[in-house]
């Protein structure tokens, strides 16, 4: 990891610029625009470094947790570029770049992590891509639920806008695609690792569980655009659904033998 | 059960006839969330009844060729009924929201179930009598998935004729959730999985299967090398008589050469450490051979009584001895069990025709051979590093190019859902 604080430090110093450029002037086209070029530069200085560790180090960076992390800080971003450009979500490249800083600064400030090696189910190119989708898929989707408590707050209010849900749907669907990314990355990865695709491990059956709340509400708001209500129901139950999913699993009854579940990291 | 397969339209014909002799009010047409609720209800109620009169033996899936007769059934009966009742009320409410619905929340309540109940019989329980604890091998399943794998058939046929290009991205997603669905159910039970253990100079040509009967294989096994690489081993405290850990758990001290760090009251450095050693007049000498044991030298030094203590610990192999280093009479420093951070089998794969290949296979890293995947699954974990013996898991999955068929298509409508979304209206 020779060099990868300076690195770090250009990167980091771009991508504030870029977001504080961006958000200061986001009316203004042109000046938002160099924002967006700084951004994008700190995103190829990243690639750039990716691909000479790569060559140096005469394999995949793939293989301990501060080399996952440089993929994170490449990777998050970018997404976070491609959501923000097809869908003007204003919030999207705060969201990723802040977290992708976050990737950066723990490989600056806790080098000694950086070299620890991954567990053996671990190392995979899987790894990297299923992670990643899922941080999309969940942020997303927890915007959504904020629309959902927004509306059912202003429901209770008595004033509903209804642009609201259309809002959220916008978002339900850019997350349940990367929702399903996620799933599917992951059966696959469990098919190289454990020789099955689906073994209704506990985190699969809530994954899946999560899958079909949003599935349920995608079909649902379909058919019934003037059932308002219990649209927002929905949504904020498959959230908890998902919660369940991401953290609740250690606490189950049933999933005391969950692969998820990693004891000692 | 298996020669049911071949009953499977008919039922569903006659029952659909005689529903429409006898019609009640509440199943005339068109039909709504009431009469989805009532379906559900039954699916469910009839599963139970049947699971009680089989004794909670559940369903076992179809096996080759039952399960390619079950697959032909579908893909013809499905797109013949819609040609002919495409107009019918029936095959209309077939292809609606309502009933996509209430197949997403039957799928649900189901899934919701098996995330909280264990998946292990329950002996004279309620709960394992009516199939809860095998849910996906019991009939209430078996009926909300052949339901959803309906609706989810016809509505992909009616909306597929005459096809068109905005229909793509449904297209990729419905049809691609219905070969999963369809073939991971129904490949279900075509899939082999042979345990094989593979010892040095001993070619395996048996697998153990999951009912413990022993199969011959179409390929041999044998072990050249097992290799392990693991994390350094890190230094505790442990109670002499109990074995238990003293030292905080969270602060512990990595063995390598140099390391400091203070465990419990003692500031203790790692002089030496030799991942292979064996003990040898009165020391550990680093020599890899057989059986050889990491060990470390270290230095301790109370905090407050600058007692110093000294010596070899070792975690010890199956031929090495474990050596503890006495704190007191209470308490030792020990060397903890390094845990593996990698192992790979290098094998000799022997096939019929007598070819030999060398294959190495690692976690994560299965070899493909002849529609069989091999995975490093075990070692022998008594003798660790210096196991010769590797378990290999050997997995045949005939339907596997059809469910992953399933997953790309899913995994491309997802793209094209991305992509097209659902457009603010302004």
């Amino acid at each position: 990891m020779v060099g990868y604080k300076y690195i770090a430090l250009i990167i980091l110093v771009l991508w504030i610029l870029g977001l504080s450029t961006l958000y200061l002037f986001f009316s203004r086209k042109k000046i938002r625009l160099i924002g967006e070029l700084f951004l994008i530069t700190g995103v190829l200085i990243s690639v750039l470094y990716i691909t000479l560790l790569w060559i140096n180090l005469e394999r995949a960076p793939l293989k301990t947790l501060g080399e996952t992390r440089l993929w994170y800080s490449f990777f998050v971003p970018l997404l976070g570029l491609i959501i923000y450009y097809r869908w003007k979500i204003k919030w999207m490249p705060l969201f990723s770049f802040f977290l992708a800083g976050v990737f950066v600064l723990i490989n600056v400030f806790r080098p000694e992590n950086f070299d620890k090696a991954l567990m053996p189910a671990l190392q995979s190119v899987w790894f990297v891509p299923h992670v990643i989708v899922y941080i999309f898929a969940y942020a997303l989707l927890a915007v959504s639920t904020l629309f959902a408590l927004k509306g059912l707050w202003q429901i209770q209010n008595k004033r509903f806008d209804n642009s609201l849900l259309d809002i959220a749907d916008n978002i339900v669907y850019i997350g349940f695609a990367f929702l399903t990314f996620g799933l599917l990355f992951g059966a696959l990865w469990a098919k190289e690792a454990w020789g099955h695709y689906w073994t209704w491990d506990p985190k699969e059956t809530w994954a899946f569980l999560t899958w079909l709340l949003y599935l349920l509400y995608i079909h649902f708001r379909h058919r019934h655009k003037e059932r308002i209500k219990i649209s927002l129901w929905i949504l904020s139950i498959a959230f908890i659904i998902l919660l369940i999913c991401w953290f609740g699993i250690n606490y189950l009854p049933s999933a005391q033998n969950s692969v998820h579940v990693y004891s000692n990291g | 059960m298996r020669k049911l397969s071949f009953l499977v339209f008919p039922i569903f014909l006659f029952l659909y006839k005689r529903n429409q002799m006898n019609k009640r009010k509440i199943w005339q047409y068109p039909w709504t969330y009431k009469e989805s609720v009532v379906i559900g209800l039954g699916f469910i109620l009839i599963g139970f009844a049947l699971e009680i009169f089989s004794d909670g033996k559940g369903v076992h899936p179809p096996v080759f060729p039952y399960n390619i007769i079950l697959l032909l059934q579908l893909i013809i009966f499905i797109p013949a009924i819609s040609f002919f009742m495409k107009k019918h009320p029936f095959i209309q409410w077939m292809t609606s929201v309502p009933a996509a619905i209430s197949a997403i929340l039957l799928m649900t309540i189901f899934v919701l179930l098996m995330g909280f109940i264990p998946q292990q019989a329950i002996p004279n329980s309620i709960v394992s009598r009516i199939g809860l604890t095998h849910i996906f091998e019991s009939w209430s399943y078996l009926f909300i998935t052949l339901y959803l794998v309906l609706i989810l058939g016809f509505t992909l046929v009616k909306r597929l004729t005459p096809f068109s290009i905005k229909n793509t991205g449904f297209f990729l997603n419905h049809a691609g959730l219905w070969i999963i669905i369809t073939a991971a159910s129904l490949g279900a039970g075509d899939i082999e999985k042979r345990t094989m253990y593979c010892y040095k100079d001993n070619p395996a040509w048996l697998g153990i299967n999951k009912s413990g009967e022993k199969k011959n294989m179409p390929f041999a096994l044998e072990l050249s090398k097992f290799e392990i690489q693991e994390y350094s081993p890190e230094l505790v405290i442990i109670d002499n008589a109990t074995g238990k850990i003293l030292s905080d758990q969270k602060k512990l001290l990595s063995l390598k050469k140099g390391e400091k760090k203070i465990v419990s009251e003692w500031n203790v450095e790692v002089f030496e450490y030799y991942n292979y050693a064996i003990w040898f007049h009165n020391s550990f000498k680093p020599i890899k051979q057989f059986g050889a044991a990491p060990a470390a030298k270290i230095k301790a030094i109370h905090i407050e009584t600058k007692d110093t203590i000294s010596g070899w610990i070792s975690i010890g192999s199956y031929k090495e001895t474990p050596v503890l280093l006495p704190v007191n009479n209470n308490s030792s420093f020990a060397m903890t069990v390094p845990s593996p951070k990698k192992y790979h089998s290098i094998l000799k794969l022997y096939t019929p025709d007598q070819k030999i290949n060398k294959i190495d296979i690692e976690v994560n890293k299965p070899f493909f051979h002849k529609g069989w995947y091999l995975y490093q699954t075990g070692y022998d974990e008594k003798q660790g590093r210096w196991s010769n013996l590797s378990i290999i898991e050997a997995v045949k999955d005939p339907w596997l190019y059809v469910v992953y068929t399933g997953i790309y298509m899913l995994i491309a409508g997802s793209v094209f859902l991305f992509w097209q979304g659902k457009k603010i209206k302004k």
